[in-house]
């Protein structure tokens, strides 16, 4: 079962633009994929680029699963990026715009239901993280976007993109959270207590309506994959 | 997400450090090489391989060229391109360098930039000069740091009264100050009183504000005085550490590691070899001089030895206001020293651990052996302290300088200069000979001549460009942007390198080598990553010219491997990586580049 929330930030509602983030989903027989992209306020296309970014990877990690999953580290980083990439140059020729225009952040992750195996990927400050019997961890920090962060127009990013290949095992949930969700989830570097109590015991929609009354500054986006109800 | 500083492909490459900036810088000979090798294997299976090193060096300069043409085509588009000379080349890099000093962040900004990130907004101190903005911080989170065993409140609330005062003609003994009042009024001007004060009132009545000062610039104090500054600040400004949990995650925004451990550090690296040979306008050349200041920031990160650091993170990590956090922290110092008094607890054994084994107790692993001592109820983590830590201060002026020599750093520092001199295994003798000259001639002409073959005394830029007028006006005639002032500090900060690096390496290597009695001037006490990395700059160059040919390396390629091949060293130090947002790492690279390359 898929859940998801893609909402405006108060910063940007107040300014009267869109909502930058874009969320997707896809499914075959063999595999499901889930995606969030955050593009970045200053460019021109944010909304389109993350839109691209996300909807590319998604269909692409669909397609070719099974390589994928052999791929190592900088093999998969490589072909997602440069998919991506390319993706968003056809799109910028096409609209007579910089690519640059297009930037975001991205985030997917892959899941085998055959081998029950999973493949974690992200560029960016998105975080992604699992629960287990109770239990929750971190499966991708976020990047450090102090002094900026890379996104999927940085010449070489796929050097800076994060990786993460494992087995479902007694992983039963994973989510991918927008920094501006996880911004306001987590105090002090630990998940808040209330947060915490919603994501071990699976209320997600209360996550939902937490984020909402939270109304954070940035856009906050999350997209979350439960592995028995998946198919 | 916000755009501040986001890498777009127009703005910076993912590596935004100086490498970048000297991407292109090739000369002639470089790819004058690189066509004789392709000539030279004509058709054979090596010429794709021998093509592609050719493509890099035209992608790199951003030459246009067509794949897979004939070798003429490639010898015609050298002849035509705009390639510099190596004389053009000196200067390019010198500009360079120039251009991105130029850029470079002063301590105190950096330390601005900082105190802006983690201020309340409702606080709205930002037009404060930096030094009275963490006063006030201190003053509102951190209850006058009375706590940490600071005095200064009286004359914070002294200088108040003495304003309200004169503005009302009161009579200042029946003025009545809240801390409301104090932060509403206070300005600048409390902090006169520190350029009469003695130094007995800077360490007791106005510590306070001796410790919002030094923060405000930023500046090292010796005997481990800054750790204690440090610990404060973080905690009256909500800093944050990692523990490594996988439930966790580290926010690099508010990381007292990152934040003051590593960048604290580099900025005042820069401050060191900027003012070691020479006054500048706050007068601390002069303070140095009593000692007040360190003189090579040492780069130590958190000393996972040293128990009063651990119990300040162990109160940073919990849930708890600052000024809790302070009087928490600082009142467990107080009773673990008591109990060592009283022999409360059997002594710990008197272990020569290294910070290695201390650290998996504050940075959860996947020993299990280890016990995840930050997340302990405070009474057990009070136990733990008293019977796995050193708490005896015996001698030392503080606890904080408990177990604060660097064994690991020394031993990785005499290990890289034993392993150059074994590099050549006359080397050893023939610079004991050089070494042991008459002391009437110089240290540069003792040490020219033959060392010089085999391996630099200082650094390329002073070596080589010696004459900085004559730079600068060539510079000019080219550029005209440069500032006559910055480009003057720039050489002094270049020329301050070049001197710390013959004074603390080539000294060292010089006792090494005495066959009597062969033991390094350096001590584990006054290790710095400074001068390791500088250990490692000889031995790389020594290593290199034996082993390589390095006139086909790139800058970007050499920072690489310099990078990659140091990491394990300064890893095993405890110090930070090599990172090319330092001006000393990359000056230091790019010393070794133009060496092998120029």
């Amino acid at each position: 079962m898929i859940k998801q929330l893609c909402h405006i930030g108060a910063r940007h509602s107040a300014e009267q633009t869109e909502n930058q983030d874009a969320l997707c989903f896809g499914e075959n027989d063999r595999y499901t994929v889930i995606s969030l992209a955050d593009g970045v306020s200053t460019c021109k296309e944010a909304k389109a680029g993350a839109e691209i970014a996300s909807r590319a990877v998604t269909e692409l990690l669909l397609k070719k699963g099974d390589y994928f999953l052999e791929f190592d580290r900088d093999q998969i980083a490589e072909f997602i990026i440069a998919h991506i990439f390319y993706e968003l140059k056809q799109k910028a020729q096409a609209d007579l715009q910089e690519v640059e225009a297009y930037s975001s952040t991205i985030a997917s992750v892959l899941f085998d239901k055959k081998t029950r195996r999973l493949l974690c990927f992200s560029l960016g400050d998105s975080l992604i993280a699992a629960t287990d019997s109770g239990g929750y961890r971190v499966m991708i920090r976020p990047a450090d976007s102090t002094n900026g962060c890379c996104v999927t127009t940085t010449e070489k990013a796929s050097l800076l993109a994060q990786v993460n290949k494992t087995n479902v095992g007694t992983l039963d949930t994973i989510l991918i959270c927008s920094d501006g969700a996880w911004g306001q989830m987590y105090q002090n570097n630990r998940l808040k207590p209330e947060v915490s109590g919603m994501l071990t015991a699976h209320r997600l929609d209360e996550l939902r309506e937490y984020l909402i009354r939270q109304n954070g500054a940035d856009d906050y986006s999350f997209i979350s994959m439960n592995f028995d109800q998946s198919v | 997400m916000r755009a501040n500083g986001t890498i777009t492909r127009r703005m910076h490459s993912a590596f935004s450090g100086l490498e970048g900036e000297f991407k292109a810088l090739y000369d002639r000979r470089i790819f004058e090489t690189r066509l004789e090798d392709l000539k030279r294997v004509g058709s054979t299976s090596a010429r794709p391989s021998k093509l592609q090193k050719l493509y890099d060096l035209f992608e790199d300069c951003g030459i246009s060229f067509e794949k897979n043409r004939e070798t003429e085509y490639y010898e015609e588009l050298i002849k035509k391109a705009d390639i510099p000379f190596v004389q053009d080349l000196e200067e390019r890099m010198i500009y360079a360098v120039y251009r991105k000093y130029e850029q470079y962040p002063a301590p105190e900004d950096y330390m601005k930039r900082m105190v802006d990130r983690l201020s309340e907004e409702e606080d709205h101190w930002e037009d404060d000069t930096l030094r009275l903005r963490i006063l006030k911080q201190f003053i509102k989170y951190g209850n006058y740091l009375k706590d940490a065993g600071y005095g200064g409140k009286k004359a914070v609330q002294d200088y108040v009264k003495d304003k309200i005062a004169a503005a009302e003609g009161k009579d200042k003994a029946k003025i009545k100050v809240t801390d409301e009042d104090v932060l509403k009024l206070l300005d600048d001007g409390v902090f006169d009183c520190l350029l009469t004060a003695t130094k007995d009132q800077k360490k007791h009545t106005l510590a306070l504000l001796k410790i919002a000062d030094d923060l405000g610039s930023a500046k090292f104090l010796t005997q481990c005085a800054t750790k204690k500054q440090l610990y404060l600040f973080a905690m009256v400004y909500g800093m944050t550490y990692f523990t490594g949990s996988e439930a966790e995650l580290q926010d690099p925004k508010t990381d007292i590691e990152i934040n003051l451990f590593r960048d604290y550090y580099t900025n005042n690296l820069i401050r060191f070899l900027r003012f070691c040979s020479e006054s500048d306008e706050q007068g601390d050349h002069e303070r140095n001089k009593q000692g007040d200041y360190e003189r090579d920031p040492s780069g130590q990160g958190i000393n996972y030895k040293n128990f009063a650091e651990i119990v300040c993170l162990y109160y940073i990590v919990q849930d708890c206001s600052p000024q809790e956090k302070i009087r928490r922290s600082y009142e467990m110092i107080k009773r673990v020293q008591q109990s060592t008094a009283e022999k409360k607890f059997p002594e710990p054994m008197k272990d020569e651990s290294e910070t290695i084994y201390y650290k998996r107790y504050a940075r959860i692993g996947d020993d299990e052996a280890f016990e995840d001592i930050l997340h302990l109820p405070e009474a057990d983590f009070e136990e733990f302290i008293c019977t796995h830590y050193q708490t005896e201060k015996g001698t030392l002026s503080s606890v904080w300088q408990v177990k604060s020599e660097q064994k690991s750093a020394y031993k990785t520092y005499e290990m890289i200069l034993n392993d150059l001199l074994d590099l050549d295994e006359g080397l050893r003798k023939r610079s004991f000979e050089i070494l042991r000259r008459p002391e009437e001639s110089s240290p540069e002409d003792r040490l020219s001549d033959e060392l010089l073959d085999t391996f630099p005394v200082g650094l390329w830029f002073i070596d080589v460009k010696s004459d900085e007028e004559e730079l600068f006006h060539t510079l000019c005639e080219k550029h005209t942007d440069v500032d006559r002032k910055k480009f003057k500090e720039l050489m002094t900060l270049l020329k301050n390198m070049n001197d710390f690096l013959k004074e603390r390496v080539i000294e060292d290597l010089k006792a090494l080598c005495d066959p009597e009695e062969p033991s390094v001037r350096t001590t584990p006490e006054k290790i710095s990553r400074t001068v390791l990395i500088a250990a490692y700059y000889y031995y790389y160059i020594v290593n290199f010219v034996d082993n390589h040919d390095g006139r086909e390396t790139s800058f970007p390629e050499l920072f690489k491997r310099f990078q990659k091949d140091i990491a394990d060293r300064l890893e095993s130090a405890y110090y930070m990586p090599l990172d090319s947002r330092n001006i000393f790492d990359v000056l230091i690279v790019f010393s070794a580049y133009a060496y092998l390359n120029l």
